[in-house]
C-alpha cells in the first residue's frame, strides 16, 4: 500500500507559460504595440482588456498553468492524462519558472518602471503552490538595492520547511547581504528576512539557476581570485551553512540536474534530436572530496525510430537507474515526453494528454518537472 | 562648401527628393549606418516612407539638430523643443501611426518615443467604447462575454 501511494505521488508536472503574442488590430508591429501598452497604468490596462478579444489577449495577465500527470508505470503505457491542477495570473510578464522544489514553484516576473523616461525592470519572485492555489510574492530584502537581487528556493526535508535564500549580486564584486526567509514560519520567524553569513568569497555567475537536492541548495558562482573560474556553492537549507565544490570545468554553461540524489551537470541549451548519438554529463560523486565523474551515454539504437524528426528535446530529469526523461520546451500537439533507459536500451514515447489542448500555433513555453509532490501546507 | 554642410538627398517612396544636411540625415540612424558603412552616394532611397511623412520626419530631425547646435540658454531651448514636440505630434491617428512606423524604420529614437507616448496618452483616460472608435477596432465580444470581462476588471472603472 505504501509503495502504491508513493508511486501515485510521483508525478510529472508540466507548467506552461503564456508567452504568445497576437494580432492587435493596431496598424503597428507587435513590438511597438507592446511598447505602447507598457506605458499604461494598471488601471488603463484593465480598461483596455475590455476593448476586444485580441487586446484582452495581449494585455492578458500573464498566466502560468500547472498540469500534473502520473508517471507512466510500464513501457507499454504510451499515453497518460494530465489534470489541470491550477493556473496563476500575474500582472507583470513572466520571465521564467526557476525551480520546482517539493511541491512549490518559484516564478520570476519582471516589473517595469520608468524613471525620467528611462525604462528599467525590477524582478520579483512569486512562490506558487499549485496544490492549494496559494501564491506569495517574496517580500523585498532588507537592503536599499533595487536591482541585482537573486532569490533561490530550497527545502529542508527534516523540518519540512521551504526557505528562500536571497542575496545581492554586483556585476563586478562579491555577492553580499545574504539573507534567509522561512516560508510558513510562525512567531518572530514569520516571513521576515534574517541575515546570514556566506563565508565563501564568491561573485555571482549571473546564472539564475539553482537546484535543491536532499536539503542542499546548489548554485553556480564565480571564484573571486580573478580567474573567472566557476564553482558550485552548496547551501544546507536546514543548518543554513555554506560549503562549496570545485567545478569539473573552469567555466560552466550547464544546467543543474538531480541524478538520483546526486548533483549532475548537463550542457545547457543542448538539444537532442532523432539523430543525436550521445548524452554527456558530469555527476558529483563525492562533494567533500570534490570528486566528479564524467558519464557518456550512448543513445539506444531504437532512439532514432522512436523520436519524432520534428522534435528537439532537452533533458528534464532522471527517474531511476540510468533512465533519463526528455521533453521539448514549448507547446505542441501532441506533447511528448520521452523516457530513455540506458540499462535496458529502451526509449518510450509518452503523450501527455491535455497539454496539446494549448495548441501548437501559439508558442507557450513548457517546463517539465519530475517527481512533483503535493504539499498542502499554507505559506 | 565645408564637410559639415554636405547635402544628402533622401528619396521618398514616390521618388521625390528631399535635400538635407548630413547632420540631419544622420539623425536617421539607418542613414547614419549607411554613411558609416561607406555608402558614398549622395542620394539615399527611403522606399517605405511617402513624401508627406518623410517631410514631417525631416522637419522633426531638422528642428532637433538646430536646437542641439544652439549654445547657451539650454533650459529655454529644451523647453522650446518640448513645445515643438507637443505640437508636432498633435496629429490625427493615421498620421501618428505612419510617423511611428517611419520612425521605427528609420530608427529615429526620439520621434519613436514621443509617438508611442502619444498613443499611450490617447488611450489613457478613455472608456473601451472610445478606444474602439478612435482606433477603429471591432468589438468582437458577445454581450455576455463583455459582461464577464467588464466584471473581471470592474475595479478599474471606478473613479
Amino acid at each position: 500500500m505504501e509503495s502504491l501511494r508513493q508511486r501515485k505521488d510521483r508525478k510529472t508536472s508540466s507548467s506552461l507559460v503564456y508567452t504568445d503574442q497576437q494580432h492587435s488590430s493596431l496598424p503597428l508591429p507587435i513590438e511597438l504595440v507592446i511598447d505602447i501598452f507598457s506605458r499604461l497604468s494598471l488601471k488603463s490596462i484593465a480598461i483596455c482588456r475590455c476593448v476586444s478579444k485580441p487586446w484582452a489577449f495581449l494585455l492578458g495577465r500573464n498566466k502560468v498553468f500547472f498540469l500534473s500527470s502520473p508517471q507512466p508505470q510500464s513501457p507499454d503505457e504510451i499515453s497518460v492524462a494530465a489534470d489541470h491542477l491550477m493556473s496563476f495570473s500575474f500582472d507583470h510578464p513572466v520571465i521564467d519558472i526557476s525551480a520546482s522544489v517539493s511541491g512549490f514553484f518559484c516564478v520570476r516576473v519582471g516589473v517595469d518602471g520608468f524613471v525620467k523616461g528611462r525604462k528599467f525592470t525590477v524582478e520579483e519572485s512569486v512562490i506558487c503552490n499549485p496544490s492549494t492555489g496559494q501564491s506569495f510574492t517574496i517580500p523585498t530584502l532588507k537592503t536599499r538595492k533595487r536591482v541585482g537581487i537573486i532569490r533561490f528556493l530550497g527545502y529542508d526535508p527534516v523540518e519540512k520547511l521551504h526557505k528562500v535564500l536571497g542575496m545581492i549580486s554586483h556585476r563586478y564584486g562579491r555577492t553580499m547581504e545574504h539573507q534567509v526567509l522561512t516560508l510558513g514560519g510562525t512567531g518572530t520567524e514569520k516571513v521576515t528576512w534574517r541575515m546570514t553569513e556566506c563565508g565563501i568569497p564568491c561573485k555571482s555567475s549571473l546564472q539564475r539557476q539553482s537546484i535543491c537536492i536532499n536539503g542542499v541548495l546548489y548554485y553556480i558562482e564565480t571564484v573571486t581570485d580573478g580567474s573567472g573560474d566557476h564553482m558550485i556553492v552548496c547551501f544546507d537549507v536546514r543548518s543554513e551553512k555554506y560549503s562549496f565544490v570545485k567545478s569539473p570545468k573552469r567555466q560552466l554553461c550547464h544546467q543543474l540536474l538531480d541524478c538520483n540524489g546526486k548533483l549532475a551537470l548537463v550542457p545547457r541549451g543542448r538539444s537532442y534530436y532523432f539523430n543525436s548519438e550521445t548524452v554527456k554529463m558530469w555527476v558529483l560523486e563525492d562533494p567533500e572530496r570534490h570528486e566528479w565523474c564524467k558519464r557518456v551515454y550512448r543513445l539506444p539504437p531504437m532512439w532514432e525510430d522512436v523520436v519524432d524528426p520534428q522534435e528537439w528535446l532537452e533533458i528534464v530529469g532522471v527517474t531511476g537507474q540510468n533512465e533519463f526523461v526528455m521533453s521539448r520546451t514549448y507547446s505542441a500537439d501532441p506533447f511528448h515526453v520521452y523516457y530513455c533507459n540506458f540499462n535496458k536500451e529502451t526509449v518510450t514515447r509518452v503523450v501527455i494528454q491535455g497539454v496539446g489542448a494549448f495548441g501548437s500555433e501559439r508558442r507557450y513555453s513548457c517546463h517539465t518537472y519530475l517527481n512533483h509532490v503535493e504539499d498542502v501546507k499554507l505559506m | 562648401m565645408s564637410e559639415s554642410n554636405k547635402k544628402i538627398s533622401l528619396i521618398s517612396s514616390e521618388g521625390e527628393a528631399f535635400e538635407v544636411s548630413e547632420a540631419v540625415a544622420r539623425e536617421f540612424e539607418i542613414v547614419a549606418h549607411m554613411l558609416e558603412d561607406g555608402c558614398s552616394g549622395s542620394s539615399i532611397p527611403i522606399t517605405t516612407v511617402d513624401s508627406n511623412i518623410l517631410g514631417k520626419v525631416i522637419e522633426y530631425c531638422t528642428k532637433h539638430v538646430e536646437v542641439g547646435n544652439v549654445e547657451g540658454n539650454s533650459e529655454k531651448a529644451e523647453k522650446d523643443l518640448e513645445e515643438f514636440d507637443k505640437r508636432f505630434i498633435a496629429v490625427e491617428m493615421n498620421t501618428l501611426f505612419s510617423l511611428i512606423l517611419a520612425a521605427n524604420y528609420l530608427n529615429v529614437k526620439g520621434l519613436l518615443n514621443i509617438g508611442c507616448q502619444k498613443v499611450a496618452d490617447t488611450i489613457k483616460d478613455m472608456k473601451p467604447e472610445e478606444v474602439r472608435s478612435i482606433f477603429n477596432i471591432e468589438n468582437d465580444y458577445t454581450p455576455a462575454e463583455e459582461e464577464v470581462v467588464r466584471k473581471e476588471n470592474e475595479w478599474a472603472f471606478q473613479p
